[in-house]
């Protein structure tokens, strides 16, 4: 009989606890809908006119921040100096109370996707995919900042400053729909907006008695005898004189899109651009033809195809035994990865450079930059203080506050050359989780000190490596750059075919790379064929129609 | 009377199990709440489903039909299916015969200390996950710097394209599933084996059967059911992938042979937003699946077997 009653208690209390965890979800939103209806400032719809200057009553926001997952003596992004220091000030400033959350770079729209379909998304958001947030302002998920631009933004719109590539307009206005007002989005602005270049071995090059390349011909001169005569004497046959990964596009981008007509009109650029991809402008498959040429020499990573990600490619680079290679502008004196930091350690008198080679039929090292326009902030229709997140995000874009969480506190996460602040890495509990704190400052991507005379000394002050080579790298991958066109339409969302088509393409490049140079006009345009009835050419077609000069 | 008296022995036998009942309800009840109830939201096959919405306030998709429509005229679909099938069925055909055969062996074996170091070898690749073994593949399989070829190399033959040559591509992923998986099931079987009634086997040995007619008459008849269960489970598999293997080994080489219906939806549908899409395709994988488990079974019963119900 006792052992009877004691298992009723212990299902009792199994039921009980079943429930109540069941209860506490279910329960929860209750109260805060009780707090909207008593608490004025959780209604910014009925609030008229809100003024910057005028501090609301207490509320609170949370706000999206990456966490990059790094390891070794970093801090927990959504708990450190830096958000005590936000949080302090904006209780003071704006009687906000901040809250941080964490949102996994790596996986983002994932976390993203699952926060706004469950209605918790943090009230300010950022993703740099715009195609993502498209996807939210078609299913209406996110708020109208338009009518705030004037009001509670008037710091940000000051910082963003006027549209370069959009004459008349404002840079905070850049993602409006034309047609009905409505702005769900707003850019950061890039400070610097330096797109790829290509790194190449300079203590190679001196070894074999060449010269820095300065055409694509002495470029694919020197890969050969950096194959055939192994200056590093690494092993010939361990020799990888060209890296990349699957991602071929992007890692041979200044070699291929050397090879694009410059001729070629606006319009046509932009509407055959499909997701970023060039694949469909004229001259292009003849680049990826030298590329086949280059990977049927032995000149190209053999296994580039099975690099999901930069990793196998990186630490090619820094065991030495890779020639050449195309990333970031600055890839190869950034600190994650430290290509150039830790390809010293393995071998010290090695030197990467960047070099400007690839001429186009003009003769003129036309590249791509990027638009000013960088990551996009939104505001989740879900949210309960939209006023409030506007209130940060222009806090925020103060010079003052952006520029103490750009550079920290001197002597500790810099130091002032010449009146320009230079970054030196903390290691104490004031270290950065991401580099100038991007993270943070979501409005700016790129140190401002300012003044943007002193802009050139302060970007090559903030790296850890001899400030020429960041010199020269901003200037080779700057020199002839062609910035983007930007059409102010509104496209539908490429959702649907994006991934199916960045998926394709990658099979696209990775066939044509790799098959025999006799197969390569028929793998390129059956590939591109398949592309096109998957998707890119409904793009093309919406994109045709809806140009505007 | 009669009904009183029934009535008497139910109260009585819940009188004597309603303990039992009870501890019951808590399983029953997570299969409900957790296995069931989230079923519902298959409806999003059939709607236009909005993620700000949810499930049943997004509108119905007109036709009904729609994204099994969407799917059924998308080659990447047909080609994904293609792919399910023939891989899964590969794996039948080698996975499925290859853990009896080694049941069998070590059951065979005099010397029992290297059995147990044999079985114990054989089934530790199943606690490694698709990541590790995938990354073991790229070590020894690469053209470049894999074992393999590095070895292929230094006697002067050419690299064998492993891991990028499509065709190559379909033995590798086979090979690394069944390295993975044998030793597992060789253990169901090994525990059947030892269930069979060792009498069997003296009575054989008097009257002077050999090994191979004790295999033959005595150890597979005593297992066949529990090939049968397997192979009923195994057959409810066949258009259902796993996730973490075909996406860890594929690259973009081989997509044409590598993407399966898992892979599909988490690229088209989970990845590209089109949530309804993935709801149908799944519901599609699920239907097929549970009409070959059905006729599995039923066939089974056919045969006398017991099946798996």
């Amino acid at each position: 009989m006792k052992r009877k009653w004691l298992s009723l208690i212990l299902a009792c209390i199994m039921i009980v606890s079943v429930l109540g965890g069941c209860k506490a979800k279910t329960d929860d939103p209750a109260p805060t809908e009780e707090t909207t209806t008593t608490e004025p400032t959780k209604a910014p719809e009925a609030t008229a006119a809100p003024v910057v200057d005028a501090k609301p009553e207490y509320s609170e926001i949370t706000v999206e921040i990456f966490d990059r997952g790094t390891d070794g003596g970093k801090t927990d992004p959504t708990n450190n100096f830096y958000t005590d220091w936000i949080k302090a000030k904006v209780l003071e400033d704006e009687n906000i109370g901040v809250n941080f959350v964490a949102v996994s770079r790596w996986e983002e729209t994932d976390q993203l996707n699952n926060l706004m379909a469950a209605g918790t998304a943090p009230d300010v958001c950022l993703t740099y995919s715009g195609d993502l947030i498209a996807n939210y302002r078609d299913l209406g998920g996110l708020a109208d900042l338009a009518p705030y631009v004037d009001t509670l933004l008037v710091d940000l719109k000051a910082f963003l400053g006027p549209d370069l590539a959009l004459e008349g307009r404002d840079m905070i206005m850049r993602n409006v729909n034309t047609e009905t007002g409505q702005l769900f989005s707003i850019p950061a602005r890039r400070m610097n907006t330096a797109g790829a270049n290509t790194f190449i071995r300079k203590d190679w090059l001196d070894k074999l008695g060449l010269a820095i390349p300065t055409t694509t011909q002495e470029f694919y001169d020197a890969l050969a005898a950096f194959k055939a005569q192994d200056p590093g004497g690494v092993g010939k046959d361990k020799v990888v004189p060209f890296t990349m990964t699957s991602d071929v596009r992007w890692r041979a981008s200044t070699l291929i899109e050397s090879f694009i007509d410059p001729s070629i009109s606006k319009k046509d650029r932009w509407v055959n651009s499909v997701i970023d991809r060039n694949f469909l402008l004229p001259g292009y498959k003849e680049g990826v033809r030298l590329l086949n040429k280059m990977y049927n020499e032995g000149l190209v990573d053999t296994q580039f195809a099975l690099y999901n990600d930069d990793t196998d490619s990186d630490n090619l680079i820094k065991s030495g035994v890779v020639g050449a290679f195309i990333h970031n502008w600055d890839q190869a004196y950034r600190d994650t990865p430290g290509l150039l930091r830790d390809l010293q350690v393995n071998v010290p008198d090695a030197q990467l450079v960047s070099i400007d080679c690839f001429q186009n039929s003009a003769g003129v090292t036309e590249k791509f930059t990027y638009d000013a326009a960088g990551v996009n902030m939104f505001i989740p229709a879900s949210s309960q203080n939209i006023e409030g997140a506007l209130r940060y995000i222009n806090w925020l874009s103060k010079f003052e506050n952006r520029y103490f969480l750009q550079i920290g506190e001197e002597g500790v996460t810099h130091e002032l050359v010449n009146g320009v602040p230079k970054m030196i890495a903390a290691t104490n509990e004031k270290i950065m989780n991401s580099s100038q704190n991007i993270d943070y400052t979501i409005m700016i991507n790129g140190l401002d000190v300012g003044d943007d005379s002193l802009y050139a000394q302060a970007l090559a002050q903030s790296y850890t490596v001899d400030p020429q080579l960041i010199t020269d790298a901003y200037a080779n991958s700057m020199r002839n750059g062609r910035p983007s066109t930007i059409v102010p339409v509104v496209l539908s969302a490429s959702g649907p075919v994006n991934q199916t088509l960045t998926d394709m393409g990658k099979t696209l490049m990775a066939e044509a790379v790799t098959c025999s140079p006799a197969d390569f006009d028929a793998t390129w345009d059956a590939n591109i064929q398949e592309w096109l009835d998957a998707g890119a050419q409904s793009v093309i077609d919406e994109r045709a129609a809806k140009y505007i000069e | 009377m009669k009904q009183k008296s029934a009535t008497r022995k139910t109260a009585l036998y819940f009188k004597k199990t309603w303990s039992l009942y009870l501890m019951m309800s808590l399983p029953v009840a997570f299969a409900l709440v957790f296995r069931y109830l989230p079923m519902t939201n298959i409806a999003m096959a059939f709607k236009e489903y909005n993620m700000f919405k949810g499930v049943w306030a997004s509108p119905w998709s007109d036709p009904v039909f729609k994204w099994f429509e969407k799917a059924f005229t998308t080659k990447d679909f047909w080609d994904a299916l293609r792919n399910t099938l023939m891989l899964n069925s590969l794996d039948l055909a080698f996975g499925f015969p290859i853990p009896v055969f080694l049941a069998i062996l070590l059951n065979e074996l005099a010397f029992k200390r290297y059995k147990k170091v044999t079985q114990t070898i054989v089934y530790l690749p199943h606690f490694l996950s698709w990541i590790i073994i995938s990354g073991i593949a790229k070590q020894l399989l690469a053209p470049r710097s894999g074992i393999v070829n590095v070895l292929l190399n230094s006697v002067g033959a050419k690299p064998i394209d492993f891991l990028t040559n499509p065709t190559l591509y379909i033995g590798t992923y086979i090979a690394f599933g069944l390295w993975k998986e044998m030793g597992w099931n060789t253990i169901i079987y090994l525990a059947a084996i030892t269930g069979i009634n060792p009498e069997l086997y003296e009575a054989a040995e008097v009257d002077g059967a050999s090994r191979w007619k004790k295999i033959w008459h005595i150890t597979l008849p005593g297992i066949r059911s529990t090939i049968v269960v397997l192979l009923i489970m195994n057959l409810g598999r066949i258009l259902g992938s796993e996730f973490d293997r075909p996406y860890s080994m594929a690259n973009s080489l081989v997509m044409s042979v590598a993407d399966v219906l898992s892979t599909y939806v988490y690229r088209v549908g989970i990845r590209g937003f089109q949530f309804s899409l993935t709801a149908a395709v799944g519901l599609f994988q699920s239907v097929i699946c549970v009409i070959f488990l059905f006729s599995a079974n039923a066939i089974a019963k056919k045969f006398g077997e017991r099946g798996i119900w």
